[in-house]
């Protein structure tokens, strides 16, 4: 199959459940909330060597907070929800109540009876001076803080998000490679409900499972490297000299799936580009299979 | 429903009219004097063109009531949820604790555009009351928890006693309880958050806040917004 002359190989992107969970971050202005919102999304890229993997969703106006300020609405996904609310717990606890001015709310309905804690164990920070506040069946914890007070919502609701969806774009040269990945990622980023957790949306080393390295479980994917084309089994086609990979997770298949097919669409409207394929690992990983010639079934 | 001390028929007082909803009741007439209109509702919503008697939405823990003129004592005394609206004044101990119980109001929301008495709030625990007319003394009195807002202010001796809780004043208080101690000038997160979700009328001010009652491990706070 073949979009705008470049090549959507016949495979599949392998997908695997993880917890997820929507946090919305305000502060007095945009500036702060933007402070805010990317060092609590910091160091996140990946969960192989991160505690979850996170990210800037949007960037919310005053009218759609629930303050009233401005604000940011970040993702979270994690193996599980344990370990999403230690995660979150120590990410709002270091990188929020730490930031000028801001306050955390729930930005996720989610699954009845799957919340996690997150003011509710930030409380004690307050040494007994916190104050409780319940507003229209949501409670709220209020920590004294050294410019005024820090927010939080006691609960955050958690959903089954799908994690692992991924584009291998390979292209001529690193800059038109990089050039229509970036045209993926702004399409993609526009999918509400979409996380592209590594810097800039885009992955330029992706990995295998397993090495040489007995101690390490994920190592460098030679098949896809060009400056190994020549010496290991590659996967690229000849006249590949970059590949970018977009890893995607979103809070359902259908968003991850959208993802991935403007995704294509985008990167496949660029110069330069040869094929797009996908990262699996033979369906032993994931239970989410997102067949690339599938995304595009109906047109 | 009694009749001083004796039982009698709703009947023999009011015409009783088919709801105009399965979820709408509507007192007309003289009620003034009838005590308990809406006490311990759970649902739906009761309507009540004129003024109610003692102890309206004592209790309640659902619904909605709404009180066309004034109420009397004990408006929502213990009322544990719902939503008492009052468009003219109300006697004291509204939300209050009855004598010899732990807490007063434990949740919901009571909104009244006129005056209220003596001792608003005593022992309240949850919820919120909303207060745009003047009040009597000892608002807040022993508060567990919760939140009272005085659109022009609280009487004297306003929290006396509170262990913890939030009374809000937008307007001139008579005096503040010699037991609370003046701390700050600042802008809360919580008032942005109140402001948007219930209040918006809350003025976009910075509050001088003052902790309270020392007594009792000074939880308690009185923010006093503008010039309050």
């Amino acid at each position: 199959m073949h979009l705008n002359g470049v090549e959507i190989v016949d495979t599949f992107a392998e997908a695997f459940p993880m917890t997820a969970a929507r946090v919305v971050v305000t502060a007095c202005n945009p500036e702060w909330a933007r402070i805010g919102a990317t060092a609590v999304t910091g160091y996140a890229s990946s969960v192989i060597g991160c505690d979850a993997e996170a990210g800037i969703e949007r960037e919310l106006a005053p009218a759609e907070t629930p303050d009233g300020r401005p604000g940011f609405s970040l993702l979270f996904f994690a193996f599980s929800r344990d370990a999403l609310q230690k995660a979150l717990v120590n990410r709002v606890g270091q990188c929020l109540l730490t930031c000028a001015t801001t306050a955390v709310y729930n930005g996720l309905e989610g699954d009845a009876g799957k919340s996690i804690r997150i003011g509710g164990n930030l409380r004690y920070f307050g040494d007994g001076w916190q104050i409780s506040k319940q507003i229209d069946g949501k409670r709220y914890w209020r920590i004294p803080s050294m410019d005024g007070e820090f927010l939080c919502e006691d609960r955050f609701g958690t959903t089954k998000g799908v994690a692992g969806g991924n584009l291998i774009i390979a292209g001529k040269s690193q800059a038109e490679t990089l050039a229509a990945a970036e045209a993926a990622v702004i399409a993609m980023r526009a999918i509400p409900g979409v996380l592209l957790p590594f810097p800039g949306g885009i992955v330029r080393s992706g990995s295998k499972v397993g090495s040489k390295y007995p101690a390490l479980k994920a190592s460098t994917n030679e098949a896809y490297c060009p400056t190994l084309k020549g010496v290991v089994k590659t996967e690229l086609p000849a006249s590949a000299n970059a590949v970018y990979e977009i890893v995607i997770d979103g809070l359902t298949l259908a968003l991850v799936e959208q993802a991935m097919r403007v995704g294509i669409d985008a990167a496949c409207g660029c110069e330069g580009v040869l094929q797009i394929t996908a990262g699996n690992y033979g369906g032993k990983l994931g239970p989410f299979h997102i067949r690339l010639h599938s995304l595009f079934a109906g047109s | 429903m009694l009749c001083g001390s004796t039982r009698a028929e709703l009947g023999e007082f009011a015409k009783i009219a088919p709801n105009i909803t399965d979820t709408i009741s509507v007192f007309r007439g003289d009620t003034g004097k009838v005590k308990r209109i809406g006490a311990g509702m759970k649902h739906g919503m009761l309507k009540v063109d004129g003024d109610v008697g003692m102890h309206a939405g004592a209790e309640m823990v659902g619904g909605f009531l709404c009180i066309g003129g004034n109420a009397g004592d004990w408006l929502g005394a213990e009322m544990r949820g719902g939503e008492i609206a009052v468009a003219g004044d109300a006697g004291h101990n509204v939300g209050s604790a009855y004598r010899g119980s732990r807490h007063g109001m434990r949740g919901g929301s009571i909104r009244l555009s006129g005056n209220a008495g003596d001792e608003l709030g005593l022992l309240m625990r949850r919820g919120c009351i909303v207060i745009d007319g003047t009040i009597g003394e000892f608002a807040g009195a022993s508060m567990i928890a919760g939140t009272i807002v005085g659109k022009k202010g609280f009487g004297p001796r306003a929290g006396a006693g509170m262990k913890r809780g939030t009374l809000i004043s937008y307007g001139p208080t008579e005096s503040i309880s010699p037991g609370f101690r003046y701390c700050c000038e600042y802008e809360p997160a919580y008032l942005d958050l109140f402001r948007n979700q219930i209040l918006s009328e809350l003025p976009r001010e910075t509050v001088h806040c003052y902790r309270g009652d020392v007594l009792t491990g000074a939880r308690g706070e009185l923010l006093m917004l503008g010039g309050g």
